[in-house]
């Protein structure tokens, strides 16, 4: 495990994974099989093992997946913020009409109101982008790991114990110079 | 690197992922049952926790005591394949050790969720919930199967590099 080398592939996919789970259209794509957290350990895995001179092991794609998804996680929490915002400013008018509707239910029960109340408030509290940003943190995490092992497992064509790589001289080298020509002694 | 052989993985793994995938199924089959209760607030952390990870379309998850699961069928079948496969007593050390079967195996087990996926949109194929359930069942399973070596690489990897460190910083002190 190299943490110097994994820190860009894991850049690459982790900024990547974060801004794609954070921008709302994009973000459905999670919803199949989480494919844009899964879909970023790969990236990072491929970028890695492409990158890496000996064999990456399963290990280094566990460690590599973490590395990615936390990443993903603190990138998507800070994207978000704008997001919601915008969305925010955008369906207010919407927001309101929907809360006066659930007020004006009867039988709703007053743990529901208050939990629907609070959540279509508009507002956006530091409190609430933390925990999200924390669970965020937490979930990607793992189901980055999955997505670093998956790509290890898929990309990793080399064997262990394998032979080593040989060097390989550049092909364009010039030619030596000629030696140089001593005058004849007398 | 003196590498250990892969059935000799430590027991770290064997303990700490089972307790992983099962606090993951606890959560998404606690919502339901929570909800029943009437623990609603906590019902809606837990739903919320799984919002952005999974669709949760109330026709493609499963119900527990009226109330669906806070993951949808396939979702569902690749915690479970997660959790199950993680408490299997062996490994699958033919399949991992050669980098062409553990591609074939991934490619095994990773088509019939795709096809699941992609075949309805052709119209020559309409998915279940079994199916669903089904083909996420088998890539969790895959998933695990994989993962369990893994961490023990992972924690064997971490504990080699410390050690080559400590050595380092007494070999230098002395």
């Amino acid at each position: 495990m190299n943490q110097n080398t994994m820190l860009r592939p894991a850049l690459i996919g982790g900024v990547l994974l974060g801004i794609l789970s954070a921008i709302p259209p994009l973000s459905l794509g999670n919803c199949l099989c989480c494919a844009w957290i899964i879909g970023g350990g790969v990236l990072a895995a491929h970028l890695y093992v492409k990158s890496s001179p000996t064999v990456v092991t399963l290990g280094s794609g566990v460690a590599l997946g973490l590395f990615t998804g936390a990443i993903g996680g603190i990138v998507s929490a800070l994207f978000s913020i704008p997001v919601q915002m915008l969305m925010s400013s955008m369906l207010a008018e919407y927001t309101g009409q929907a809360r006066q509707m659930l007020g004006d239910l009867p039988n709703l029960p007053p743990a529901v109101r208050e939990l629907i109340m609070s959540t279509t408030s508009g507002r956006l509290s530091i409190l609430s982008v933390i925990v999200a940003g924390f669970f965020d943190l937490v979930v990607y995490s793992i189901i980055a790991m999955l997505g670093g092992v998956l790509g290890v497992a898929i990309f990793e064509k080399r064997k262990i114990g394998g032979p080593p790589p040989t060097y390989q001289p550049p092909l364009n080298i010039p030619p030596p110079p000629p030696p140089p020509i001593n005058p004849p002694e007398q | 690197m003196k590498r250990k052989p892969l059935h000799l993985i430590p027991v770290l793994p064997r303990i700490l992922l089972p307790v992983l995938w099962a606090a993951l199924c606890t959560a998404f089959l606690g919502a339901p049952l929570l909800e029943a209760h009437g623990h609603v607030r906590a019902a809606a952390i837990l739903y919320a926790i799984f919002s952005p990870i999974c669709h949760q379309d109330p026709a493609r998850s499963f119900t527990l005591s009226g109330y669906q699961w806070a993951v949808c069928h396939r979702c569902s079948g690749i915690y479970l394949g997660l959790f199950l496969a993680s408490l299997l007593p062996f490994e699958l050390t033919a399949l991992l050790d050669q980098p062409r079967r553990r591609r074939l195996w991934v490619l095994c087990a990773t088509t019939p969720l795709l096809l699941d996926v992609f075949m309805p949109l052709s119209g020559f194929w309409t998915n279940t919930p079994v199916s669903r359930f089904a083909t996420g069942l088998i890539f969790g399973a895959m998933l695990s199967s994989l993962l369990v070596p893994a961490v023990g690489d992972f924690i064997h990897e971490a504990r080699w590099k410390r050690q080559n460190l400590r050595a380092n910083a007494l070999g230098g002190s002395s």
